[in-house]
């Protein structure tokens, strides 16, 4: 009986610690988000020309949700200073490079190209981590294999996703 | 006196010829048909584009219209990688053409190079642009931005991402 109600009140501890960083999110509060480059884990080859295709590729999402009336860049500033905007960074933890010929040709998961990384949602402002979250892209099937770099663009649309699900 | 003056004249016109393109090759330089790789707004992907040096910029062209211009002061990064290309629109019409065995075209690869841009756009923003070409225009392009002392870096080399040929 002892041991059910330390448990229990364990679990208390932990979620009453949580539930203040979920509380800080307001649903329509950020107007404006700033993307900025993600880094590379140590040890992982991911492709210089992949990291610009990435920024591209969530600046292209996140304007296709339609949600942020501004998507800036690094060094850009938001047409209202004043009012709260969302800070995106990231670090890539994984990266398959894979094969178009081996996904075309063999298929069934083969030639797999995956991208990982560790994404946070800032408030520019705070500089608090309102949101870290791990997302991926992958490249499993596609037109004569699909393209390696979509995966990437898979990435982006995930984190779009959750912006989405999570801000709005 | 016909017949001595009409080599003098080509002569002269085709000296004229010379003097001409040479003062073009020091004032730009043109790479034609490099492949889009990513970064440049409103296009898309593998789309040809042809690369114009100058002496204080670098322009993008698709056809007759600028679709980006990049002054040399705004530049703070370039680098130079490798990739593969792959061929998969003749993969496409050899599988229709020749059946499966088509599909093998797949596997044939080109060697490229990658010229990475990375400059910051008129608001201060940081923006990349990625061109793939053929390795000599590569080095054309690496001898004619070096000249106006943009130092090209060459990363270690990664494994080669699979890229598309459209």
């Amino acid at each position: 009986m002892r041991r059910w109600s330390l448990l229990m009140l364990s679990m208390l501890l932990v979620l009453s610690l949580a539930s203040p960083a979920a509380e800080k999110i307001t649903k329509g509060k950020f107007a404006a988000i700033e993307v900025v480059k993600f880094d590379v884990r140590e040890g992982i080859q991911f492709p210089p020309d992949y990291q610009v295709l990435l920024v591209e590729d969530l600046i292209k999402q996140l304007e296709n949700s339609k949600k942020f009336k501004q998507v800036i860049r690094t060094g850009e500033n938001p047409a209202d200073a004043a009012a709260p905007a969302l800070k995106l960074t990231g670090t890539i933890t994984e990266y398959k490079a894979g094969s178009r010929a081996k996904r075309y040709l063999v298929g069934f998961g083969a030639g797999k190209t995956k991208v990982v990384a560790q994404v946070q949602f800032v408030d520019r402002t705070t500089g608090s981590v309102l949101l870290d979250r791990k997302v991926d892209g992958k490249v499993i099937i596609g037109v004569i294999g699909g393209d390696s770099r979509g995966a990437t663009n898979g990435l982006a649309k995930e984190v779009s996703k959750v912006a989405k699900d999570t801000f709005f | 006196m016909k017949h001595h003056a009409i080599p003098i004249l080509l002569a002269g016109f085709c000296g004229g010829c010379l003097s001409a393109s040479a003062a073009v090759e020091t004032e730009s330089l043109t790479i034609r048909k490099a492949f889009h790789g990513g970064g440049i707004p409103r296009l898309r992907l593998d789309q040809r584009v042809d690369l114009t040096f100058k002496p204080d910029s670098v322009l993008v062209m698709k056809g007759k219209n600028t679709v980006a211009t990049v002054p040399f002061t705004r530049i703070r990064r370039v680098q130079l990688l490798s990739a593969d290309r792959h061929y998969p629109g003749a993969t496409y019409a050899a599988v229709l053409a020749a059946g499966y065995g088509g599909a093998f075209l797949i596997l044939k690869k080109r060697k490229v190079d990658v010229l990475l841009v990375e400059y910051v756009n008129e608001r201060g923003g940081q923006m990349g642009m990625i061109l793939q070409m053929p390795k000599l225009d590569s080095a054309r392009s690496r001898s004619w931005l070096e000249r106006f002392n943009i130092q090209v870096e060459d990363p270690a080399p990664t494994p080669a991402p699979q890229q598309a040929k459209k």
